[in-house]
């Protein structure tokens, strides 16, 4: 146990160290001009001379490598930097806009959990009938449905026609901070976390629903149906551990494809969460600020990754007490 | 004596290919006999098994009836009059302690003091209780499912070929244990392939081929060259065994 987490924080590392680097390299070469960017369009009135200023006081002149190691330095010591776009520190940035992209992850991620297993159950008890051909078609159609274009129609539906929920932002308009709570938060986060959700409640469903069509064919499942067990209780005592393994390991590795999700519904929502701010600062070369949410995403699907193996290892005793799974 | 379990005119068929994998079998059992039920593989001796449960796959389906006691079985038997012993050991479910499933078929006071109990009666450690089926060997895992059985108190068991594929020495054990089941009362139909077993444990042994049961004999009939026996392949059967110099196959 103490081996397996040595070797992963190892991982982590190796692996933040080689995203960074990389993610700073692309930006490095990429052909956006950091001072231009961080000018605008007063770029016209500066002479050379206040732009070699600018350029050495971020150490733009230095070498890429040089420049790696300073940020490198830095991020040790807790100094992720400061954001051009915000003009304040990165860490600032982030820890504001953590909290609404958990939330909103939070929600998709558990709702899509639950309503995943528990269709993906339902269908792998009624397989054939007109349920589970129903929860399969219904799975399929979301499973090829885009995002974006998944909220533009929930937006349409319930904020604009219905106005249920509000067509996007985090918060209520017109208010300070301050004042914002908790409900104001959820409520605003509802309509782009179901969009986010949907397509999780098919990838975990249909997966489940698998997994539970072929324990139920099963020696086991025979046997304990011959000794009189049916229904909910044959299903609890023998099937709902053998599926929670897979859906539980598919859930918690879905961590990456939620962050990127959350980027195309904080767009469509106008949700200021930590994806669009990882868009704004690609786009206007905001190094600092870029490189902090690649890291921190990384650091997130590494965690979700981290966790689904863990939890594989506790749900399976064949695993737990060193033996390989069949 | 009036039979304990009776299977009246049993046919199991396909359902798109009309094809009948078991032919109006009918048999019964008396209360604390031993049925041995034998016949290459194929010929249909599990589907039976699984015809008696009604427990058989969605694309088959059955006609005729059984009776316990002389009433039509219902699901509510499975578990309290009759009980399954299956052929593989992956019959026991892999992500649960061996002490949890024969506890839930238990319907008694104090399940746990049973279940320690049996184990003891079965020569099995009390620690095996916390154990993972994997980590069973194979004879264990055996003792278990007979634990099962005998916890559910059933009158009657269904054993379908529990001994394939063991070592002598774990076959005769499996023996020894059904040696026990019987003579704690316990009606036992035998399935199995192996002639052998069947006629160590048996009272009577059935003879399955292709579907159809071709004859049953008591146990006293399967000796010297099988004249007492009545149908041709039983008669083939008998003879093909080591101890009648293959005689049967020539």
């Amino acid at each position: 146990m103490k081996e397996f987490v040595i070797k992963r924080t190892i991982r982590l590392f190796t692996l933040l160290f080689a995203v960074s680097f990389l993610t700073f390299m692309l930006v490095y070469l990429s052909p956006i001009d950091p001072v231009r960017a961080y000018i605008g369009a007063d770029m016209l009135l500066i002479s050379p001379e206040q732009r070699e200023a600018i350029q050495s006081y971020w150490g733009l002149n230095q070498s890429m490598f040089l420049q790696y190691k300073q940020w490198l330095t830095n991020l040790l010591s807790g100094d992720f930097g400061t954001s051009l776009i915000y003009r304040t520190p990165v860490f600032d940035v982030i820890s504001d806009r953590f909290f609404s992209s958990i939330l909103l992850i939070a929600i998709a991620w558990v709702s899509s959990g639950i309503f995943g297993m528990v269709f993906g159950t339902l269908a792998a008890m009624n397989e054939g009938k007109w349920l589970d051909r129903f929860i399969k078609g219904y799975c399929y159609v979301l499973l090829s449905t885009p995002g974006f274009w998944l909220g533009l129609l929930l937006l349409m539906v319930f904020s604009v026609w219905l106005g249920i929920f509000p067509t996007g932002l985090s918060a209520p308009i017109g208010i300070t901070g301050s004042e914002v709570t908790f409900m104001d938060r959820l409520y605003h986060a509802i309509l782009p976390a179901m969009t986010l959700s949907v397509v999780g409640v098919s990838n975990v469903c249909l997966h489940t629903r698998q997994k539970l069509v072929d324990v139920l064919r099963q020696p086991h499942i025979l046997q304990a149906r011959a000794n009189g067990l049916f229904g909910m209780r044959l299903f609890i005592r023998h099937g709902l551990r053998h599926v929670m393994i897979p859906a539980v390991s598919v859930h918690f590795a879905s961590f990456g494809e939620l962050f990127g999700g959350a980027i195309l519904a904080e767009q469509v929502f106008s949700y200021p969460g930590l994806a669009q701010a990882v868009v704004d600062a690609g786009l206007q070369g905001d190094v600092p600020l870029f490189l902090a949410i690649v890291v921190m995403s990384a650091v997130f699907v590494f965690v979700g990754n981290w966790l689904a193996d863990m939890l594989y290892y506790l749900l399976d005793p064949r695993l737990r007490r060193g033996e390989k799974p069949s | 004596m009036k039979p304990i379990l009776t299977i009246d005119q049993l046919s199991i068929v396909h359902r798109v290919s009309e094809q009948r994998l078991l032919n109006q079998v009918t048999l019964s059992l008396q209360p604390g006999e031993v049925l041995g039920l034998v016949g290459a593989s194929g010929s249909g001796k599990s589907l039976l098994a699984q015809g008696i449960f009604h427990l058989l796959p969605t694309n088959l389906y059955r006609t005729g009836e059984i009776y316990y006691n002389k009433r039509p079985i219902t699901t509510h038997d499975r578990g309290t009059n009759l009980v399954y012993i299956p052929q593989s050991v992956e019959a026991l479910d892999p992500l649960m302690k061996v002490g949890k499933q024969i506890v839930e078929v238990i319907r008694e006071m104090n399940p746990e003091q049973k279940m320690l109990e049996l184990l003891q009666r079965l020569g099995l450690q009390k620690e095996m209780a916390s154990k993972y089926p994997f980590q069973l060997s194979g004879g264990e895992a055996r003792r278990v499912l007979v634990a099962i059985a005998f916890a559910t108190q059933a009158e009657v068991v269904i054993a379908d070929e529990p001994t394939p594929g063991l070592d002598e020495a774990t076959k005769r054990e499996v023996i020894t244990l059904f040696q026990e089941l019987q003579q704690s009362g316990k009606t036992i139909l035998f399935i199995t392939h192996d002639f052998d077993v069947g006629l160590q444990l048996a009272d009577r042994i059935a003879v399955m081929n292709q579907g159809e049961i071709v004859e049953v004999a008591d146990q006293t009939s399967f000796s010297g060259d099988g004249d007492q026996l009545q149908h041709p392949y039983t008669k083939k059967l008998w003879q093909a065994l080591p101890q009648n110099d293959f005689t049967g196959s020539s």
